[in-house]
């Protein structure tokens, strides 16, 4: 469970009153970097989940509270946030993200951190600009800032994947900030839970299918199967709601859930079929349980009605779909993950006992 | 002397000793130092030092056009450096050097100013140690490819970076200066952002300061 760090809210908070301070008294450059200092810890506070405190610092609804001047100073470093380095830090990036891969172990580390100190220079943009929305309601920032941001992002995205060798310091970069905000720092938060030499395995998968090009196929499998994971992991689903407003339980298919719910998932695909099974729910006649491709209900012992009707699987809109009789053993029954039953969010298992039945939500 | 706790362990001195490596020394160097490599069409139109290193080593000369000139015609007086070809586009150059000896020359050749570099580096690390936040070291510590990486910024806005020993030998891997632009507060907050994410990842070290020497910090 995400929760914000108590040292950065407080250093945010500290940062965003001493640089609208600063604001006041200052002039020329001196003033348009008080403001950008100011308004990049608001949007850290905003971005940590504390838009209340931020906006009570910059004085209340559209920074009425705050003197004229700073007011204006803040529209005006908003509405020029993009320095000329920006362009540069982007040519730095697609030029150094490809060495990443190439150099020593050594060596790559300094790279990584020209790497890193470039995408710091999109993060401060971002920032400044959700501090921008919090102090003002409509601060009417220009068309040519977004062409600027665009074409950092055209130029950065190709070459995201190759700073997988960032490793934890990707994921740190974006875990600082509440899940809500961290689909707008793709450039770290994008497979930040893959790990740093993610892209040896790329090679090996790659000498895996030069040698079997028969794997394809299941290698292709793996990756829809990720693809349907990526779209309902919650955070994923958080972050893109936050652009197209989709709920989240529209976007994960049953079938991903139950799958999703096997605690070493992914270990678990690298190796391809194992005939583990994961427990998915319990009820008090049995227990439901799942592998990679089917789903089980397992009578607990005694529990099974005399007349033997098999439990079945229920979505809105379509026929109930009994279990199958699975061979492996007596008062236990089956379904196929791929029935399209499982493509839907939710489902009910009716589990009939001697009394009547059981129910079980899956979902 | 400084003595540290690392993760919790047993208390260590912490020693900044140099780079990881001569070539990550000198890519550094010539990068942000004497900006012989790994310039944009900008930068280069600009002839503008934007880490302003002449203010920290008084060995450099502040026209950034005359302190190039010089660095390489000293590394064509060396030998063996591609650079000298290169300059200042070629970025890895360093990185990818073969040459043992003429890394060695060029070592000898700016010893002066390598040296005042690194001392930049180890002033930096030991700052942030004599001059806490109210949240405590301003050091940075985390884990990193098996290893502890270490990051400190002054308020010269000299960042150094290196990987941290158990025995509290750091061997830096870069050290560069945050833009004239941002305020040291600014890049604190920035580093303060660094420090939450990896204690939200789990890959924080903690650093607990045991004992502090008494030192004149250039900082």
């Amino acid at each position: 469970m995400w929760k914000p760090d108590d040292a950065l809210l407080d250093e945010a908070a500290d940062q965003l009153a001493d640089a609208l301070s600063r604001v006041q008294a200052a002039e020329g450059d001196k003033l348009r970097t008080a403001a950008l200092e100011a308004l990049e810890a608001a949007g850290t506070l905003v971005a940590c989940g504390a838009r209340a405190k931020a906006e009570e610092l910059l004085g209340g609804a559209d920074a009425i509270g705050l003197p004229e001047k700073t007011r204006r100073a803040l529209l005006e470093a908003a509405r020029a946030v993009c320095p000329d380095e920006l362009d540069d830090a982007a040519a730095e990036i697609a030029e150094l993200a490809p060495e990443l891969a190439l150099v020593s172990e050594a060596d790559r580390a300094a790279l990584e951190e020209r790497v890193a100190s470039a995408l710091q220079l999109r993060d401060s943009i971002e920032l400044v600009l959700e501090g921008a929305r919090a102090a003002f309601s409509n601060p009417a920032l220009p068309p040519e800032l977004d062409a600027s941001l665009e074409s950092f992002d055209e130029l950065v995205r190709p070459e995201v994947w190759r700073t997988l060798a960032l490793g934890e310091r990707r994921a740190a970069r974006a875990l600082w900030m509440a899940p809500a905000y961290r689909a707008r720092f793709w450039w770290w938060s994008k497979g930040c839970d893959l790990p740093a030499d993610s892209l040896d395995s790329l090679a090996i998968a790659a000498r895996v299918l030069a040698v079997f090009p028969e794997a394809r196929g299941h290698f292709e499998q793996l990756i829809d199967a990720e693809r349907t994971l990526e779209s309902g992991r919650p955070e994923a689903a958080r972050s893109s709601a936050l652009c197209e407003e989709r709920p989240l339980a529209e976007v994960i298919p049953l079938f991903a859930r139950i799958r999703r719910s096997h605690p070493q998932r992914q270990a678990q695909a690298l190796a391809a079929a194992t005939e583990e099974t994961w427990l998915v729910a319990e009820a008090k006649s049995a227990v439901v349980t799942a592998d990679d491709e089917m789903l089980y209900v397992d009578y607990r012992e005694g529990c099974a009605p005399a007349h033997r009707r098999p439990p079945t699987l229920e979505v809105e809109g379509q026929p109930p779909l009994p279990g199958g009789k699975s061979a492996a053993a007596c008062g236990s029954f089956e379904w196929s993950l791929g029935a399209p039953q499982f493509r839907q969010p939710k489902a009910r298992l009716r589990i009939p006992v001697e009394s009547g039945e059981e129910i079980v939500e899956l979902g | 002397m400084t003595r540290l706790r690392i993760g919790g362990g047993e208390p260590v001195e912490l020693r900044v000793e140099g780079f990881i490596s001569a070539r990550a020394a000198h890519g550094h160097l010539f990068k942000h130092v004497f900006r012989l490599a790994g310039l944009s069409y900008r930068e280069l139109q600009a002839n503008d030092d934007p880490e302003r290193w002449a203010e920290l080593l008084p060995e450099l000369d502040h026209d950034l056009s005359r302190r190039r000139d010089l660095a390489l015609r000293r590394l064509a007086e060396a030998g063996g450096c591609r650079l000298c070809e290169k300059a200042p586009t070629e970025d890895v150059v360093c990185a990818e050097c073969p040459d043992e000896r003429a890394l060695g020359r060029i070592g000898h050749l700016f010893g002066e100013v390598l040296d005042g570099y690194r001392r930049s580096a180890a002033s930096a690390i030991h700052w942030c140690v004599e001059n806490p936040s109210r949240h405590g070291l301003r050091l940075l510590a985390y884990r990193h490819d098996d290893h502890v990486r270490i990051k400190a910024l002054d308020s010269r806005r000299c960042v150094a970076v290196g990987v941290l020993e158990q025995d509290g030998q750091v061997r830096l891997l870069s050290c560069y200066r945050r833009e004239p632009g941002r305020t040291f507060s600014a890049s604190w907050l920035d580093m303060s952002r660094e420090r939450a994410g990896h204690r939200n990842a789990g890959t924080l070290v903690e650093l607990e300061l045991v004992a502090k020497e008494h030192r004149n910090v250039e900082a």
